[in-house]
């Protein structure tokens, strides 16, 4: 995204006697959109105070502070055409942005961020003076209660939720919360990714799976398609350097997903050593830590699942979920139902399909060393 | 101001004066005093120019100047004595005397002076005609606060008269090795006009103390009037600095003396004598400071 | 433009003063080079000498001679407001001020008030040097008799002038030169930035509590004056915003009331104060307040009392030194931060 060119504004040079002049009063807010000539600084010279006025119009960006000394020449604030421009370069500036233009109630950076991963509105809390960490813990607490209140009907018996599960919903909420998610969906003829397995297996005796397939073919799609394997920083979208491929692996009730690093790397033996292995860890322990896949896949093909629309997590810009439908009178009919949720700021559903067109391509023509 | 009047008031301001190192001695009065014997021709010819509303100041060596500008010596000597019933309540003393409006005095030199100049101003605003009197001696021109008064008083033309009391000395420094060059070129530095009088005769003093207030009250700027004034009793009473020889020629009182007829004379020495034997009798006197 | 919104508080005061003077004719004004067109060194009296005539008086340079002139004057009814062009001259009219003005009242009794006035810029922060950037008020604060006022930036100007031209003794008013340029404000305008304010007095004149959450849920209360608790207002909100560190600003104007109870109540609703000053550590008014805080408060504090101030050295010229010197907004938020977490005593007793 190419920013467009602040405008500085920098002081006049008044009489011949004045190295150096005072910036005394900043006449316009931070961040503040102003017309071409309104008055933004009064500077005071050994002689005299005067107004400077904006040379254009713009979101005004503060450089020094009230009662700076600052030579005369110098630049002491920039007007930006554009607010996004406005708020990047105010933020990497390193300097803290004073009162923002737009009146939020002020709140502490620890309510925020609480009340970011709660789901609570802080604009909405009213207070005397300053939104607390702790004002935003009563809500919390408060709602908690009123949902608490209600007298449970006691028709039902409590069973313990696996801790990562809760966690992950979580997660899930915010990215859903965060995020606008699209979906789109095709089918594959499932025979010819069976026939290659069974082929593949024979010939390098290892027992591979369509899983395996699954992700070394996408990892080839995604390579073709970048934007799907990126994630959404504010207004920026940031692509990985490396794919990742989560892997939802069923344990003993718990969903875990260890990621499965550059596919394309590896053979489909590799692969299925990998999934092997994975599980197997997964069993062994499964508190392992969260996944820091790039892109997931769920494949519930097996359980007779025909289509699901999988959930968007935290920094993937797309997930891929695989359900069948199967033809019992004819085997070779079956086709697999891929089903891939993807973030609306990041891929658009032109490009998600064309991904997934490519994907589907890859499975129904597998080649893979 | 007739002779004899001049007379009761330098005889009665001797008097009193004398009367006091014998309370120092005793500690009816306590730490230090400095008394004016010597002084009394200039203090009442000042003092009988001077006009309700017109307002004194003075410096350590002030009790002399209370008396002819209010003529309460029995107010005096309570402050001495440290009462609260004294002019300020006891806690001013010999050095820090004051009747609203007519009379103020304090011994950190060159501090009244230059209170009197902005008193002076403030007549000058509020109330002109009425006259301000500095009084200050030889010593006091080491303080450079003086000459800031002086040019601030010239500027302004303010209806101030300073009255130098040139007593030669300065605590325990002789006049030669304190001051350079002369007093009276001081004022006239700053465009003051200043009048000398060597002679401690009443007579010679009263009309110059008297024409240079009514002129200073007059508007016409600052004056000054320098005298002669001999140091009859050392610094302070504590000190063993020396005093002037009495009846050595310079001493007023006897040089006034002269001029009156000896039986009228006689006559104001006894008045005043019983006058003050009265006060320095008082039961208050015993008793201390309340 | 009559209202504060839009004054600065060099304009405020020069408003001030034209006020008292129009509606008190014994007000009268001294300093050197206060005369129009030029109105003084950091043009706080500007238009007075045009519209006062003889009740301006542009001085000499006689610092000594003006302040011993206007105790005169004050004993003769007027009510002098002098001007000393920088703090740092102040040493000069020192005799005036502690073996006159503020000991005729005293001495003399009732009748000889003396209600001076001895206005004059203060501080660091232009670069001016040794001599002319120097905070020397606490070296009055222990004078008997002597009232020592800073104004700051949401005092109201005339009224506290006013205050202390009914006397009975002398004023000593410092103004922080960077608050000259500051734009003036009240209450009311901090209320509506968002501060919680509470006023109340300390000797006579209006001191002011800001903070992001109520006093009794602060945790410590910074005390501070004139400029010094303008920079403060910055460091209190970055602390509360950032680290949830919430304290109660307060700034007086009367550096040396006889009584401080109305600050110890706030001080014992948080347990822990700081005392923050430019002018030059040791001996300073931080030090005095944080003795006497140790005294009254005892009980109540979980932390020693602190003062910060500047460094006990002659102030360079050259503008990036000064800050070696001068107090430094960093020192203090870090210090303020530590304070804040400090409870290296248990609460004994209750509040």
């Amino acid at each position: 995204m190419n920013a467009v060119a602040a405008l500085e504004v920098e002081i006049p040079a008044l009489n011949a006697n004045d190295a150096r002049v005072q910036v005394t009063r900043w006449l316009a807010d931070e961040g503040q959109h102003v017309a071409a000539g309104t008055a933004l600084v009064t500077i005071e010279t050994s002689k005299a105070s005067i107004d400077v006025e904006a040379p254009s119009s713009g979101y005004l960006q503060r450089l020094v502070e009230e009662g700076a000394h600052v030579a005369t020449g110098s630049i002491v604030a920039r007007l930006h055409p554009r607010h996004e421009d406005y708020l990047r370069d105010a933020r990497t500036d390193g300097r803290p942005a004073t009162r923002p233009a737009d009146r939020r109630a002020p709140a502490t950076r620890a309510a925020r961020e609480l009340a970011d991963a709660a789901g609570v509105d802080v604009d909405a809390i009213a207070v005397d003076g300053v939104v607390t960490r702790r004002h935003v813990e009563e809500l919390i607490a408060r709602r908690q209660e009123c949902s608490n209140a209600m007298p449970a009907p006691d028709d039902s018996d409590p069973v313990a939720i696996a801790p990562r599960q809760l966690e992950f919903a979580q997660a899930l909420e915010i990215a859903a919360r965060r995020t606008v998610a699209g979906f789109v969906s095709s089918s594959v003829r499932a025979g010819p990714v069976v026939e290659f397995c069974r082929r593949y297996g024979a010939a390098n005796r290892a027992a591979v799976v369509p899983t395996d397939v699954f992700l070394r073919s996408t990892a080839a799609a995604l390579a073709a398609f970048p934007r799907l394997n990126a994630w959404r920083d504010g207004d920026t979208a940031r692509i990985y350097r490396q794919v990742r491929i989560g892997l939802a692996i069923e344990v003993g009730g718990n969903v875990v997903a260890p990621a499965l690093a550059s596919p394309a790397d590896l053979t489909i033996a590799d692969i299925a050593r990998w999934r092997l292995d994975a599980s197997l860890r997964a069993r062994r322990d499964p508190s392992l830590p969260a996944t820091d896949a790039t892109f997931s896949l769920t494949n519930l093909s097996d359980l007779g699942v025909e289509l699901f629309v999988p959930n968007l997590v935290p920094r993937q810009a797309a997930t891929l979920g695989v359900g069948r439908r199967s033809a019992d009178d004819d085997p070779e009919r079956a086709r697999w139902v891929l089903g891939l949720a993807f973030d609306h700021s990041l891929v658009n559903g032109a490009e998600a399909a064309r991904f997934l067109g490519t994907l589907t391509d890859l499975l129904e023509r597998p080649s893979w060393a | 101001m007739e002779l004899l009047g001049a007379y009761r008031q330098m005889y009665l301001i001797r008097s009193f004066e004398d009367r006091l190192p014998a309370l120092y001695r005793r500690g009816i009065i306590s730490g230090t005093g400095h008394l004016c014997s010597g002084q009394e021709a200039g203090t009442v010819a000042v003092g009988a120019a001077l006009e309700d509303g017109d307002a004194v100041f003075s410096n350590h060596r002030g009790h002399g100047h209370f008396l002819a500008a209010t003529g309460d010596a029995d107010g005096l000597l309570r402050e001495l004595a440290g009462r609260v019933d004294g002019i300020c309540g006891g806690r001013g003393g010999t050095q820090h005397l004051c009747v609203p409006g007519r009379f103020y005095s304090s011994g950190v030199l060159g501090g009244m002076v230059a209170c009197a100049t902005g008193f002076a101003a403030g007549v000058q605003l509020r109330r002109p005609g009425s006259a301000v009197v500095a009084f200050l001696g030889d010593g006091a021109f080491g303080e450079g606060i003086v000459y800031e008064s002086l040019n601030m008083a010239a500027l302004r033309a303010l209806p101030v008269t300073y009255v130098v009391e040139d007593n030669g000395v300065s605590q325990s420094t002789p006049k030669a090795h304190h001051l350079a060059g002369d007093i009276a070129d001081r004022f006239a530095a700053f465009a003051i006009t200043v009048t000398v009088v060597e002679s401690t005769e009443f007579a010679d003093v009263e009309p110059a103390a008297r024409e240079a207030l009514a002129a200073a009250r007059a508007g016409s700027g600052p004056r000054a009037l320098v005298l002669r004034a001999p140091r009859l009793a050392g610094h302070s009473v504590n000190s063993d600095t020396e005093g002037g020889e009495r009846d050595d020629g310079f001493d007023p009182l006897p040089r006034l003396r002269r001029h009156i007829a000896n039986r009228d004379a006689e006559l104001v020495e006894q008045d005043v004598g019983e006058e003050l034997d009265e006060l320095f009798a008082s039961p208050w006197l015993e008793a201390g400071a309340r | 433009m009559s209202n504060a919104q839009s004054l600065t508080v060099a304009a405020r005061l020069n408003r001030a003063l034209q006020d008292l003077m129009a509606d008190d004719d014994r007000v009268v004004v001294l300093g050197a080079d206060i005369a129009d067109p030029y109105g003084g060194a950091f043009k706080v009296t500007r238009g007075l000498s045009t519209a006062f005539g003889a009740r301006v008086w542009s001085t000499p340079v006689s610092e000594a001679g003006m302040v011993g002139v206007a105790a005169g004057m004050a004993l003769a009814g007027l009510r002098p407001i002098v001007e000393i062009m920088f703090a740092d001259f102040l040493t000069l009219a020192f005799d005036g001020l502690f073996n006159h003005a503020s000991k005729y009242p005293a001495m003399y009794g009732p009748g000889a008030e003396c209600p001076v006035v001895v206005r004059t810029p203060a501080g660091a922060g232009r670069g001016y040097g040794p001599t002319h950037s120097q905070c020397p008020e606490k070296f009055f604060l222990g004078v008997p008799g002597l009232a020592v006022v800073a104004a700051n930036r949401h005092l109201d100007p005339r009224k506290a002038l006013a205050t202390q031209l009914a006397g009975p003794g002398p004023t000593l008013w410092v103004e922080h030169k960077a608050l000259y340029g500051a734009a003036a404000t009240t209450t009311s305008m901090l209320s509506s930035e968002g501060w919680l304010c509470r006023e109340f007095e300390l000797g006579g004149l209006p001191a002011v509590a800001q903070s992001q959450v109520p006093i009794e849920d602060c945790d410590l209360v910074v005390v501070a004056y004139g400029e010094t608790a303008h920079m403060l207002e910055s460091i209190v909100t970055r602390l509360a915003i950032e680290d949830e560190v919430f304290c109660a600003l307060v700034s007086p104007a009367r550096l040396n009331p006889p009584d401080l109870e109305a600050l110890w109540d706030l001080v014992r609703a948080t347990g822990r104060v700081a005392f923050v000053e430019e002018g030059p550590e040791a001996w300073s008014w931080g030090a005095e307040l944080a003795y006497r805080a140790g005294r009254e408060c005892a009980a109540y504090l979980r932390a020693a009392p602190l003062s910060f101030a500047s460094r006990s050295d002659a102030i360079p010229c050259n503008m990036w030194r000064e800050s070696e010197v001068v107090l430094s907004p960093g020192t203090v938020a870090a210090g303020l931060r530590a304070l804040a977490r400090h409870n290296d005593r248990a609460v004994i007793g209750g509040h």
